[in-house]
Parts: C-alpha cells; sequence; structure tokens
C-alpha cells in the first residue's frame, strides 16, 4: 500500500509539469472558407465560436488571412491566433468557384495534412458568390451560423437532394482520379444559404455546375 | 501471570490479594457457614451480577451443612447456579474471573471453583448504522460476544452449525470464535482459517479489524479480501454458503471468508425485496461504482487530450465556466477531490447535530463561493459531485474507489483516455490475481469462473434459487 500511495503521489507530481490546457484555451473552427482575391491571392474566412459566460450565448467571430498557396493560408491562421488552428469541430469547408476551377488536390491534401480535421468535414462550392460570403452568412435558426451550414448540408445529403462526399470520399476519388460533385452553396436575396444544384469536377478541377438553376 | 494454590485458604486469600494488589474494583468476600464450610468468594465490581452472586453463591455457601467440602462437593451440591465447574488451570481461572466470572476457594482444597456470573452492561442490539435496510430484519451484532452467537444459534435451527473458540493469548485475552456449518464449510477453509488466527502475533486485539488485517489476503490490495458484516442475518447468509464467519469479543463486527468481489455490490435489501427492483438496484450500484472511479479521470482527459470528442455545445459550455478560472482542469479536480474526502472524513468524526451545518457550510456555501469567486469551474464542481454521490452507493469499496479515483486521475491526466485505459486494465488485471481463501476473487462475475449459484451479476427469485450456495459441497444442498 506504501509502494502504491508514492506512485500515485509521483504520478501526481509528474502531471504538474504536464500541458494544463482547458477547454477555453482553445477557438474551435465551425466553418472555413477559401475565396480567390484579385490579385490572385488566397483568402481563408474561418468562423471561431466562443462564448463567455454559461448564461449568455455563442458567439461567431471570423478570421481572415491571406497566402499564395492553402498550407500558407494556414501558417498565416495559426500565426494570427498565436496557437493552432482547431478544426477538430469544423463541419463545412467551403470554395470559391475560382479556386476550384484551378483544382482543389492542393487544397485536399493541406486539409488532410491537418492532424485535428476530421475526415467527416463536408465540402461544397459557393456559386455566383465568394466563400467569404457563404461562411459569413447569417444562420436563420441556429445563433452559429457554421453549424447552421453543417446541418442544412447533412440534411440534404441524407435526403438525397446534394451529393454526400465527405473530405475522405473526395480525397479518394482524387486520387483514384474519378470525377465527382460537390454541394453548390449559393445565397438568397435576403442573405440566407440555399443548395444551388451542385458543382462537377474532373481530375480535380471543378468543370462546371449542374442542377439548381434559378434557385436563388 | 501465574498462582499457586495451596490447601489453605488465608494462604489463597492472600495469594489472590497480591496478584491484585491496588485494584478497588476486586472484592474479596469470605463466607463462613454455622457448620463450619470456609470459602472466600472473588468477583470483580461492576463485572459480575449481584443477584446471581447473593441469591445463588453466597446464600448456599452460608447454608451449606457441612465443613470440609471439596471444591466439587460444593459446585455439584451446593451451588445453586447453571454454570459452575472446577477449574484448576489457575491461568483460565484468572481468565474468567476478570472476564465477570466468580472464583471460589474453598478452604482444604487448592482447586477454585469458577462460577458463570457475568453481569457487565451491554449495549442492546440495534440496526447498524452502516447497513440499513428498508425491509427486512433490523437486528445488529452488539459488543458482546455470547450474545453475538445467540445471534447465530437463533437463526440456525441446525446442530452443524459449530462455534470454535480460540483464545488470543496478547495481553487483552480476547476470544475470537470461528463459525462454520458442519460438512457444508470445507474443512480446509476451517483450518486454514484458524492456522492464520493462531499466527496473529500482536499485543492485544481491540477489534475484528486487528484480525482482518492479521488474517486476509493480500493486504495490500484496496479491494477487501475479507468480508465483513454488523448483521447476524448476513452473517448466517454466508454460513449457509459454505463460508467461515468469525466473531471477536468486543466487536460487533463480524468477518467472514473468502470474500469475492460479487458480494461488494450486494446489499442486504437484495433479498428482502422484489427480484426486479433488486435487479435494478444491485445495478446501479455497479454502474455508480464504475462512474466514481471513471468520471474524474474521464472529464480530465476529454479536456486536456480530447477536447474534439465533446459536442461543440458542451465543449463551448465547459469553456464558458472555466474563463477566468486560474487552476487547469487536472488541479481543479484534484483539489476538489482532497476537499471532498476531508469534508466526509470531517463528517464522519463530527457528532451529529453539527453535520447537517458542516455539509451545509463544506458543500453548499464554499462550493458556490468557489465558483463565484471564479476560483473552481461548475463542471468541475459538477462532476466531483456526481464522483462522491455514485461512490457512496457501494461502501464496501469506498477504500478501493477512493485509490482508483486518484490513480485514474493521475493516469488520464498524463496519457488522456490511453492512460485512463491503461489505468483501468491494471486495476482489472490486479482483480485477476486477487484470491481469497484460494477462491477467485471474480467468482461469478467472469464466464470461467462460475460457481453453483444463480445469484451473480443479477439475482434470481428464491423461487428459482434454492440453491444458493456458491461453496458447499453438492450433497449438502437443501
Amino acid at each position: 500500500m506504501k509502494r502504491m500511495l508514492i506512485l500515485i503521489v509521483a504520478v501526481l507530481l509528474a502531471c504538474v509539469g504536464g500541458k494544463g490546457r482547458g477547454a477555453g484555451d482553445r477557438l474551435p473552427i465551425l466553418s472555413a472558407g477559401v475565396s480567390a482575391s484579385s490579385d490572385g491571392q488566397l483568402v481563408l474566412t474561418a468562423e471561431a465560436v466562443r462564448q463567455d459566460s454559461l448564461e449568455g450565448s455563442a458567439a461567431s467571430l471570423y478570421l481572415t488571412t491571406s497566402g499564395s498557396d492553402p498550407a500558407a493560408l494556414f501558417t498565416g491562421a495559426e500565426q494570427l491566433l498565436a496557437g493552432q488552428l482547431y478544426l477538430s469541430h469544423a463541419r463545412t469547408f467551403v470554395i470559391d468557384e475560382a479556386v476550384a476551377r484551378q483544382g482543389i488536390a492542393p487544397l485536399i491534401q493541406t486539409l488532410l495534412a491537418q492532424d485535428d480535421v476530421r475526415l467527416t468535414l463536408r465540402l461544397a462550392v459557393a456559386r455566383d458568390v465568394t466563400a467569404d460570403e457563404i461562411v459569413r452568412a447569417q444562420a436563420v435558426v441556429e445563433e452559429i451560423p457554421g453549424e447552421a451550414l453543417g446541418a442544412l448540408l447533412d440534411a440534404h445529403a441524407v435526403q438525397g437532394g446534394l451529393p454526400d462526399l465527405p473530405l475522405c470520399r473526395v480525397s479518394d476519388r482524387i486520387l483514384s482520379g474519378a470525377d465527382f460533385s460537390l454541394p453548390a452553396l449559393t445565397l438568397t436575396e435576403d442573405g440566407r444559404v440555399i443548395p444551388a444544384g451542385q458543382a462537377d469536377f474532373r481530375l480535380g478541377r471543378m468543370t462546371g455546375f449542374s442542377g439548381g438553376e434559378g434557385l436563388a | 501471570m501465574s498462582v499457586q494454590f495451596t490447601d489453605d485458604l488465608s494462604e489463597n486469600i492472600k495469594v489472590m490479594q497480591t496478584v491484585f494488589s491496588g485494584d478497588n474494583t476486586f472484592i474479596t468476600r469470605r463466607v463462613r457457614s454455622p457448620a463450619g464450610l470456609s470459602c472466600a468468594v472473588f468477583f470483580f465490581d461492576g463485572m459480575v451480577n449481584n443477584t446471581a452472586i447473593n441469591e445463588s453463591v453466597i446464600r448456599p455457601l452460608v447454608h451449606g451443612q457441612t465443613a470440609g467440602m471439596t471444591a466439587e462437593a460444593v459446585a455439584q451440591g451446593l451451588l445453586q447456579i447453571n454454570d459452575c465447574k472446577v477449574v484448576p488451570d489457575t491461568d483460565a481461572m484468572l481468565s474468567a474471573l476478570l472476564y465477570g466470572d466468580t472464583v471460589i476457594l474453598v478452604d482444604g482444597d487448592c482447586r477454585p471453583i469458577v462460577v458463570n456470573t457475568k453481569g457487565f452492561s451491554l449495549r442492546s442490539p440495534s440496526e447498524p448504522e452502516s447497513e440499513k435496510v428498508l425491509r427486512g430484519p433490523r437486528e445488529g451484532f452488539t459488543e458482546s460476544f455470547m450474545m453475538n452467537l445467540s445471534m447465530l444459534r437463533r437463526r440456525v435451527n441446525d446442530p452443524r452449525l459449530t462455534f470454535s473458540f480460540a483464545r488470543y493469548a496478547g495481553q487483552t485475552n480476547t476470544v475470537i470464535c470461528v463459525c462454520w456449518m458442519k460438512g457444508i464449510t470445507p474443512p480446509t477453509l476451517v483450518y486454514e482459517m484458524q492456522r492464520r488466527i493462531e499466527q496473529i502475533s500482536l499485543d492485544g486485539i481491540l477489534d475484528a479489524n486487528y484480525v482482518s488485517e492479521c488474517v486476509r489476503d493480500a493486504p495490500e490490495s484496496p479491494f477487501p479480501t475479507l468480508g465483513t458484516t454488523e448483521r447476524p442475518d448476513v452473517a448466517v447468509a454466508r454460513l449457509l454458503e459454505g463460508r467461515v464467519v468469525v466473531l471477536t469479543d468486543g466487536s460487533p463486527v463480524a468477518l467472514s471468508a473468502p470474500c469475492i468481489l460479487q458480494e461488494c455490490f450486494q446489499a442486504n435489501d437484495d433479498y428482502y425485496i422484489a427480484v426486479r427492483q433488486a435487479a435494478v438496484s444491485r445495478a446501479l450500484r455497479a454502474i455508480g461504482f464504475v462512474l466514481s472511479i471513471v468520471i474524474p479521470a474521464l472529464y480530465v482527459a476529454l479536456l486536456v487530450f480530447h477536447q474534439e470528442l465533446l459536442p461543440t455545445r458542451l465543449l463551448l459550455a465547459i469553456a464558458a465556466a472555466q474563463k477566468g478560472v486560474p487552476l487547469p482542469p487536472f488541479w481543479e479536480i484534484l483539489l476538489l477531490l482532497l476537499v471532498f474526502e476531508t469534508l466526509k472524513e470531517a463528517g464522519t468524526r463530527t457528532p451529529s447535530v453539527m453535520g447537517s451545518t458542516m455539509s451545509i457550510v463544506g458543500g453548499l456555501v464554499l462550493g458556490q463561493a468557489a465558483v463565484s469567486a471564479r476560483f473552481l469551474s461548475a463542471p468541475s464542481v459538477i462532476i466531483v459531485a456526481i464522483a462522491a454521490v455514485t461512490g457512496l452507493t457501494v461502501p464496501k469499496l469506498q477504500s478501493a474507489a477512493l485509490v482508483l479515483r486518484f490513480s485514474l486521475l493521475a493516469a488520464g491526466a498524463l496519457g488522456g483516455i490511453y492512460g485512463l485505459v491503461f489505468g483501468l486494465a491494471l486495476a482489472v488485471a490486479h482483480l485477476c490475481t486477487l484470491r481469497s481463501f484460494g477462491t477467485p476473487y471474480l467468482l461469478n462475475l467472469i464466464p470461467r469462473v462460475a460457481a453453483r449459484t444463480d445469484d451473480t451479476w443479477l439475482r434470481a427469485s428464491w423461487r428459482k434459487m434454492p440453491r444458493h450456495r456458491f461453496l458447499a459441497r453438492e450433497e449438502d444442498k437443501p
């Protein structure tokens, strides 16, 4: 018993030097989008969410960084946060049409290189609007827009209205060279996000939209 | 201490008075009958039944019609009491005298007569505080050894019930009784218990725990390998299952062996209430124990290492609660667990009148103030409260729960869920190695170690469980 107590105390003391991270030390990202700027740079818009008190509600805040390639975007975001971009709770990643037409393989590789990105992350392409606008669009019911966006894509994927292609399947299609489609999203006149058909891809590059015409 | 008596009564009285010189409770009563019978009666004030001495010992001696009677003649023909005998062994005589018996020395005979006149004050049987039941017998063992034995004998009307006394040769001369059912309890088990009791080497035994710590298997394990109860009905049930029960004079706690983990989750109510209700209660106790040891460690592991496993809303709520709290989750939980254990310890030692005040101040006011002052976060208080409350569901495993709770907390803080699982695996491996008097500790709880019983994780109805003994031989079953 004495030895066991000494062991427990020693382990507890060892914990003193361990990581004392708490739930509030990280800023979870709920959704993100990559847009192309006019100067040819890529712009990452990430919706982080925080809640300051138990009585209050969660509030979204948006981080924006730019870079020449996807890896530079994430590095820039981490420098901005002075910590890791915490993508574990991210449900949706929106890609600009222009970026999609250039090819999404580098972006997919960069996402897969992040150790906390879920393979169930849903990808979508912004149609007639920028990815930044989709990510920043306010939700109607949900207080967190990123959650609302994820719920919208989940619901339509289950109902069969939109392609059910999470990150892992997209990666698989790109690696195998197969054609695939991603959900397309757009904004209504009052600023709500709605599905707008699908974006078709061949060899990792977007070839065009199909379906959903006239929805917006 | 040894004394030598002669045929001279005056000398013998001097010997006794020398032995107990300075003891004001030692009484010597010289008796001489008109016919010339001369005796001396020795006893301790407060330890004897005065009526029995006056009516059954001194009165017959005073009216003795014959001079020069031997000790046997006095014991057999004069004394009017149910239990008296000539005891030539002076050590046994002294021991009996110290335990409330009366010693009579007759002039002309060096052999003392020991008369059972025990009459010291005793606590009457009451329901044990630690083993209360909603329905069922409410009698509990007391500190009186013979009364405890009578409680067992009254419930088992069977000549196979055997009581074997062993007087421990320390300064306290405590009597230890090994009880078993002949033909039902394995003789090797009885022998092993008696052997271990004989090997005890202490200067005194004041409680059953002295015996327990000396005879139990794996004394360093936090899990109890010797059963304890303060209820005679439970002790009898264990006797019927083929176990050995050990009663210690001066202690209301009966020990039983072998002890298996399963019985730690059993409560007396399980057998006195409806079977389905008993099944739910037993399942709740098992779940409660697991929650009690795992929840603090799991909370720390999730917050420190596996935040991705928490739903977003929950993570946000916990983050909001932790905002401004200076301590990381591990230290919050550790501190709260220590405070809880301290409060529990203080509550055990505090008089019941002050107990409620202390629990309000300690639990409610202190907890609320600590959360309001942002010294601790509300989720941590909730987690420790859940661990504390669920830990009380299995009182027999409180010691194990305490050790496991802190060990697993450390494992979870060091290695996250991997550390927690590793810690749990070590605990299970330890349980697999435990044995109580040769019986596997996990008997009935894992498939390959099962006894002949329908009383395992859940119990069957009494109608379907006439043979519920787990050690008894097939031919001895009712």
